[in-house]
């Protein structure tokens, strides 16, 4: 009989491990409280040692980036990303986004750049007074805008002014934006317009 | 029924199952092996060696067609307790034997505790950056933040095993239900209207308003990631005023918030990689990563950290380098990488209640060895002498 006891322990284990692998997977919702300020959204992917980043005709466009400005990884959203930062901490970002169509119209666009630097909307009248003088490229007219705010989240090192440069290409819409650091974002101004003017798209 | 338990016992406990079982362990290590030439590491694990049965095709709702290295690990441990407890005896020829098995069953406990309980996650600092918490890069989570306190936001979280799920999701913490239409572990964006089936945008608000979304296969090398993306609606409870929060695409890779207001409250909403809590704060001091002269070879990376855990009265600095990892309240963070343009550090955070096992199993088993060999070694010698 005690040989047959051993098998009531060892089914009792088999029991508890197989329930084990069924429940281990099962999460559920959590709610915490953080302070005000703490970043939520997701932080753009790194660099990983290994990892080289894909190169700009795997995304159908060319360009010429200054020296100094690291190419990020492209990602499905952003077809060209740059990171510039200076050894005092100090950083801004460059990405070009392409979107169908009129992409919610210009606008919404910039309202929604402004909300993110804590600024007010705009209306129709003066978006008109805000835009800067339109750039030239062989791509066609690059309507620019330049804020400068305070962001409710964000690190004063990296973020405080925005300069956008939006494209209308017909069946979509180009966005070039430089954000970051409002006196490093000054000082990139001169490249990033520059960098703009050597962005071709691959037919 | 007596005749019936003595054959159950006699089957769970014998050899023949031990050497199935080993057999079945040599061909799951094989296959999944090859199975990494085509599937990423972590999905392999997953489906191969974290898993009761290997499914085709891959879906909860595939036939069962090997068993996983759960069920393998687990019809050895019951084999081995169960042979053990039948055939023990208590004498000394028999100490190392009963420590070997001990060993194994420690070490094949401590592979099920780390399958279910290890956590492996990332925690990314720049200078002066402090953080509470690290992510897993390979799941994500909606996170809903309710930003109109004054001083703290409320954030609740979904994970990805219940978005995958679908359907709607409820919580005290949300006054409305999130009804997920869709989930994808990897997608991209497309003009709507262009590609094919996919013709309509997204979601009604957001970003997901001017583009289409479509899933497409997860990505497995080493240098890719995944893209998620949700689409959800936010639609008020039953029986509560109808109060349109619209559909949404989440994306985990949109670093602005999108933000809606419910129940006269603002809330932002995130698709990001799942937050791990630790039990500390670190805040980055310095990092280096130092070169070998004349190449771009990495010949060392270090990061100067603050560790400050409030509630155990703990601050100091400490350097962790490549060999040199943190230990503390039961996490260890490792010298990961850097952040593009040495701008920060990569630290690898993991908690293993489980670490101590496979130590500790082969203590067990080499100890156990080892009384064999000497008492068999020193009975050889006794009976020689006493021979001569």
């Amino acid at each position: 009989m005690r040989r047959f006891a051993a098998i009531i322990p060892a089914l009792a284990l088999l029991g508890v491990l197989i329930s084990l692998c069924g429940c281990h997977d099962r999460e559920g919702v959590k709610v915490r409280r953080v302070a005000k300020g703490e970043p939520q959204g997701p932080v753009p992917e790194a660099t990983p040692p290994m990892a080289q980043p894909a190169s700009a005709g795997e995304t159908g466009i060319t360009d010429q980036p200054p020296a100094l400005w690291q190419r990020q990884p492209p990602s499905p959203l952003r077809k060209l990303s740059y990171l510039i930062s200076r050894s005092d901490g100090t950083r801004c970002e460059v990405s070009l986004v392409t979107l169908g169509g009129g992409a919610g119209g210009i606008l919404e666009n910039v309202n929604r750049w402004r909300s993110q630097l804590g600024l007010p909307p705009l209306d129709d009248a003066s978006l008109q007074k805000e835009l800067k003088p339109p750039l030239t490229t062989p791509l066609g007219k690059v309507l620019i805008v330049d804020f400068t705010g305070t962001p409710e989240k964000g690190d004063p090192a990296r973020d405080g002014r925005i300069i956008a440069g939006i494209l209308d290409r017909g069946n979509e819409t180009v966005f070039f934006k430089l954000r970051g650091n409002p006196s490093l974002t000054g000082r990139s101004q001169g490249d990033f317009v520059k960098w703009i003017g050597t962005v071709r798209f691959q037919p | 029924m007596r005749k019936a338990l003595r054959s159950l016992l006699g089957a769970v406990s014998s050899l023949k199952l031990t050497v199935v079982c080993l057999s079945a362990a040599m061909v799951l290590v094989f296959a999944g092996t090859l199975a990494q030439v085509d599937g990423g590491i972590h999905d392999v694990q997953k489906r191969y060696f974290q898993s009761l049965f290997i499914r085709w095709p891959d879906a909860p709702s595939g036939i069962p067609v090997f068993p996983g290295g759960h069920l393998i690990i687990i019809v050895l441990l019951v084999n081995l307790l169960t042979a053990h407890i039948r055939r023990f005896r208590w004498t000394a020829a028999k100490i190392g034997i009963h420590l070997i098995h001990g060993g194994l069953v420690v070490m094949l406990l401590g592979a099920l505790l780390t399958d279910f309980l290890a956590v492996e996650s990332t925690m990314r600092l720049s200078p002066s950056q402090t953080s509470g918490y690290a992510e897993d890069q390979q799941s994500c989570e909606l996170a809903l933040v309710e930003t109109s306190g004054k001083d703290f936001d409320t954030v609740t979280t979904i994970p990805q095993s219940l978005l995958e799920r679908g359907g709607e999701i409820t919580d005290p913490s949300l006054p409305f239900r999130v009804v997920v239409k869709s989930f994808h572990r990897n997608a991209r964006f497309v003009e709507p209207g262009r590609s094919g089936a996919e013709t309509k945008p997204a979601s009604t608000r957001g970003v997901g308003a001017r583009t289409a979304v479509v899933g497409v296969r997860p990505a497995t090398a080493m240098n890719e990631r995944n893209v998620q993306a949700a689409v959800i609606a936010i639609e008020p409870p039953p029986g509560a005023k109808d109060e349109q929060g619209g559909s949404w695409l989440a994306v985990n890779d949109v670093v602005d918030p999108q933000t809606f207001s419910y129940g006269g409250k603002t809330w932002a909403l995130f698709l990001r990689p799942t937050r791990h809590d630790l039990p500390f704060q670190l805040t980055l001091r310095s990092f280096t990563h130092d070169l070998y002269p004349g190449t771009q070879i990495p010949k060392n990376f270090s990061s100067r950290v603050l560790l400050t855990d409030s509630a155990h009265r703990e601050r100091r600095e400490v350097a962790i380098s490549m060999n040199r990892p943190l230990r503390y309240r039961g996490v260890t963070v490792y010298q990961s990488g850097f952040l593009p343009g040495d701008s920060g550090t990569i630290l690898q955070v993991v908690r293993n209640p489980g670490f101590l096992a496979p130590y500790l199993g082969c203590l067990l088993v080499g100890i156990g060895m080892l009384w064999q060999f000497a008492y068999h070694f020193l009975g050889y010698l006794a009976r020689r002498r006493r021979t001569a």
